[in-house]
């Protein structure tokens, strides 16, 4: 029952601590937080040194997830290798957010001519295949943690686009929106002040699960190999023990489990977000 | 008529999108360092200055950017994509070898994600409270969650390795040589794992939105009426809900041509599916850049022409959208 | 008087966040052939879930019904299995709905979302099935019925999407029909049409009807006999007239206060419009007594403590209200 006095955020928060599957979400997310920021101090094994015979499988008391075909500690490649990952999984993220956010919320508040363009532009975005696209600005310009970030952050900013728009039209017309421009409110002043907030709680989940999706995309990139070969990462683990499968299935399960897991609690924590600012859809 | 003249000016305004490519492609890859002649040059292993320019005269390297960009758009509208450097073979006859691959691993995978997520989710909003809607739930939590490349690895090591019923990799087994259906067959063999792989995450997706669709529809006044109106329960779930639940679904699973290019990209790759994807990987790491440009500008072809039959689709479920433009 | 459908001691139940909740209490009534009844009552009063309780489509799985009966010329369809209410609903009874605009499944032509009932419980074939929805359509005034056959619900009116529901309830030549508040969601000129409508279909077809409503002037247009109902519980019934003119229960009596009424004679003036102070209490929150009690002016202290019991006024006219209760009632 909703209770009298509390904010809306508040009320979402009362909603999500009761939801079981986005608690256990954010204690995963959790526990890989405090792994990567304390782990690499506690555990300062360098990942691309060789530290014992290669395919050494798990168990062995020295490397305890064993080692990849060169002999390299597993283990040290997981502490190590999901900063990158999700440093730029959060980083493209905000910047599809950003460009997302603009080119809808222009989109959605001014219509007409202007949605009529910038949706000529989303559906540009839409028909280049975005995988393809960023290899391609990779190669071309140098693989770093950068160009990765900002390839990501270019080609997967149109479905935050289209959600801002709807809730853009939608808020529009409601009246505490026309209030404002009877009292002669500027459209920069009711973009970001009036609608704004209130389109936020899509968005934020939006945002959540495309924090996702991106490390996704990062994944998928450094597996081929489209990444700075110099900084280990969950894809590049992957990608280069692929070929000894086989021989040294720990080389790859792990280091895929991790990202699924990250993945996973950044799901369930935005499935929970979502749960939260909708509590209509419980009641069903 | 005016069916008609809507799918016209969809054309249109494909071809103007598809120019749109074209010309940011071709200007990245002229924007980038290094050009087509200092790779061969680089191949070469050096080269005078004379034969440099020659190359570049020959290349048309030395005009300017919009010249060649005007070069480059007649060619492409006129049918020619240019050569791939590397195989020394028309760009075109590359690609037109590496679609089947692809367009029967995209097909193979969107009809099981399709029937398979629509299957799942209709039966878990049928029956909301039991253990399977809670096992559809953690199948499309792990779809959404485990990088394609690696559950394909894991259903690799599964099937392959440890319980070895499937092939590892390949697009038919070049050594039994098969004819007729027999090669169709192994072709199909091969299939399975890739395309289960690429599925998953579209199964995952179309799962969810199936469920929450049809959830949704369940509680609309008009399944009440078929309902009132005496109508068995199957004929109230497949005729009255599911084509209304199904709208949901086609616009989302048109919206999702780019993403499965990607997954197919990752896919090919893991089973060395000899597709567009592995093709547009090996040709990225090689530097042919007429070989890329082509197959990004054929990859959004594709992704154009699967929003089309979207949106035919689309009218054919909906009677609503056929009036207005 | 020959009992068409005898509702008796019905009970519907709720499963709620707050445990479980009683919408219906001991509802009892009957409606004979060809008699329109009207069941009047504020939106939550479960005027609605007793119209689905008696088509047996009361909401799963949260909804049953705990007790009583329903009995469709003797046969009870509360304990009938699915297949045999499945005969019945459409077939033997009808139901219209409040909203026009979303009781239509949008995509399917309006033609065969008539048809398929007339081929499902009559046994036609796709021509028969078809000519029927058209002379359907003609029954119901939709001009061209030919032509519009075959057009979508989203290319009517709100008006003409009603009509098309009547003419779906009305295929198969039901004994009664249930309308639940079918002129709620449409302009007031528009309802006319459908009461002139309903009247006239009622009068060349003899169905039964069951008229759900908040509006005391449908009432007046369309009821032989009236049920007045709160918070799940029926305080009043009667004829027509007994309750028009001579509303017993002090809901009733608040009820009818709340019409705007013309005073007779002087056309410009307007009686006082009345309110009932207060609001439906919320039924989890219900106490052992009368539930309109914390609204009643006339209250007593029993009022609070106990239910009252139904009171006999007249030939089929009764009301539960303490106030009426013979004072041998009020000792027990």
């Amino acid at each position: 029952m909703a209770e009298a006095g509390r904010s809306p955020w508040q009320e979402a928060w009362a909603v999500f601590r009761r939801n079981r599957a986005a608690l256990i979400g954010l204690a995963i997310l959790g526990v890989i937080g405090l792994v990567l920021a304390v782990g690499p101090l506690l555990y300062r094994v360098d990942p691309f040194d060789i530290v014992g015979a290669p395919m050494t499988p798990p168990g062995d008391p020295d490397v305890l997830l064993g080692t990849d075909y060169l002999g390299r500690d597993i283990l040290a490649g997981l502490v190590r290798g999901g900063r990158p990952t999700v440093l730029v999984g959060i980083c493209a993220a905000m910047i599809t957010t950003v460009i997302g956010i603009t080119i809808g919320s222009l989109s959605g508040y001014y219509g007409r001519g202007t949605d009529r363009m910038l949706g000529r532009v989303v559906e540009f975005f839409q028909v280049l295949p975005a995988l393809l696209f960023a290899m391609v600005l990779i190669t071309l310009f140098e693989p770093s943690l950068l160009t990765v970030t900002l390839a990501i952050g270019v080609v997967a900013w149109t479905g935050m686009a289209r959600l801002t728009r709807a809730e853009f039209l939608r808020i529009r017309q409601l009246d505490f929106v026309r209030s404002a421009r009877a009292i002669g409110a500027s459209n920069a002043r009711i973009i970001l002040a009036t609608i704004l907030p209130n389109a936020l709680p899509p968005i934020i989940v939006s945002a959540t699960l495309a924090t996702g999706t991106a490390i996704l995309f990062e994944a998928g990139l450094s597996f081929l190999g489209l990444t700075d070969p110099n900084v280990m990462s969950w894809g590049l683990m992957i990608g280069s023990s692929r070929n000894y499968l086989r021989e040294a299935w720990w080389a790859v399960t792990f280091p895929g489990l991790c990202i699924f897991l990250t993945v996973l609690g950044i799901s369930l924590v935005g499935d929970g977000l979502n749960d939260a600012f909708n509590p209509k859809l419980r009641q069903r | 008529m005016a069916y008609l003249a809507i799918v016209l000016r969809r054309v249109v305004q494909a071809i103007g999108l598809l120019a749109a490519v074209a010309i940011l492609n071709f200007t990245l890859i002229h924007l980038a360092p290094g050009d087509i002649v200092s790779t061969i040059v680089g191949e070469m292993g050096g080269a005078s200055e004379e034969t440099i320019a020659e190359l570049r005269r020959a290349y048309g390297v030395d005009r300017s950017y919009l010249e060649q960009l005007g070069i480059y758009l007649a060619r492409v509208a006129g049918g020619d994509l240019g050569t791939s450097i590397y195989y020394n073979k028309p760009v075109f006859l590359l690609i037109l070898d590496r679609v089947p691959a692809t367009v029967l691993l995209l097909l193979a995978a969107l009809t099981l994600a399709l029937v398979a997520g629509t299957a799942l989710g209709v039966l878990a909003a049928r029956y909301p409270r039991g253990w399977f809607a809670a096992a559809v739930n953690l199948v499309s939590l792990f779809g959404f969650s485990a990088p394609v490349f690696w559950s394909g690895l894991m259903l690799l090591l599964l099937f392959a390795s440890a319980i070895p019923i499937l092939p590892p990799g390949g697009f038919y087994d070049v050594v039994a040589g098969a004819q007729g259906l027999a090669k169709a067959l192994d072709i199909a063999h091969h299939l399975v794992l890739p395309a289960t792989t690429l599925a998953l995450i579209f199964l995952a997706l179309y799962s969810r939105l199936a469920r929450a669709s049809m959830i949704e529809v369940l509680g609309s006044d008009y399944v009440r009426t078929a309902r009132a109106k005496g109508l068995p329960e199957r004929t109230v779930i497949f005729k009255h809900a599911l084509r209304n639940a199904l709208l949901p679904v086609v616009t989302v699973a048109g919206l999702q041509f780019s993403a499965m290019l990607a997954g197919a990209v990752l896919v090919e790759t893991v089973f060395t599916w000899p597709g567009l994807g592995q093709l547009a990987f090996e040709s990225i790491l090689r530097r042919d850049n007429q070989l890329i440009l082509g197959i990004l500008l054929l990859s959004a072809v594709l992704v154009t022409f699967g929003n089309l039959i979207t949106d035919v689709l689309y009218r054919i479920v909906d009677p609503r959208i056929k009036t207005d433009g | 008087m020959t009992r068409l459908l005898e509702v008796q001691d019905l009970q519907v139940e709720f499963d709620t966040w707050d445990g479980r909740v009683r919408v219906i209490e001991s509802l009892s009534f009957a409606l004979a052939a060809g008699e329109t009844l009207c069941i009047v009552g504020e939106s939550g009063c479960g005027k609605s879930m007793t119209a689905l309780a008696i088509m047996g489509l009361v909401p799963q799985p949260t909804g049953h019904i705990t007790a009583g009966s329903v009995r469709l010329a003797g046969e009870d369809l509360v304990r009938a299995s699915p297949a045999r209410m499945q005969a019945v609903r459409g077939n033997e009874i009808s139901m219209i709905f409040q909203e026009p605009m979303t009781s239509l499944n949008p995509v399917y032509p309006v033609g065969e979302q008539i048809a398929e009932a007339v081929r499902l419980h009559k046994g036609l074939d796709r021509d028969a099935a078809r000519s029927r929805a058209v002379e359907m359509l003609r029954a119901v005034h939709i001009p061209e019925p030919e032509r519009r056959v075959d057009e979508y619900p989203h290319q009517f009116s709100g008006g003409m999407r009603q009509r098309v529901m009547i003419a779906i309830a009305l295929a198969c030549e039901p004994k009664i029909l249930i309308a639940d508040e079918p002129t709620t969601a449409l302009d007031v000129t528009v309802q006319a049409q459908i009461f002139e409508l309903l009247v006239e279909l009622r009068e060349t077809r003899g169905t039964a009807i069951v008229f759900i409503t908040h509006d005391v002037g449908a009432v007046a247009e369309m009821a032989d006999r009236v049920i007045v109902m709160y918070a799940g519980r029926k305080v009043e019934e009667g004829g027509v007239e007994d309750i028009l003119e001579r509303p017993a229960h002090p809901y009733t009596r608040g009820l009818l206060a709340c019409r705007p009424t013309l005073v007779l004679g002087d056309p410009g003036a307007r009686s006082e419009l009345a309110e009932i102070p207060g609001v439906v209490p919320p039924l989890h929150q219900l106490g052992a007594g009368c539930a309109f009690a914390p609204r009643c002016a006339q209250a007593l202290q029993r009022c609070g403590v106990a239910a009252p019991p139904e009171t006999r006024l007249a030939d089929g006219h009764a009301a539960a209200c303490w106030l009426l209760a013979p004072s041998e009632g009020a000792a027990a």
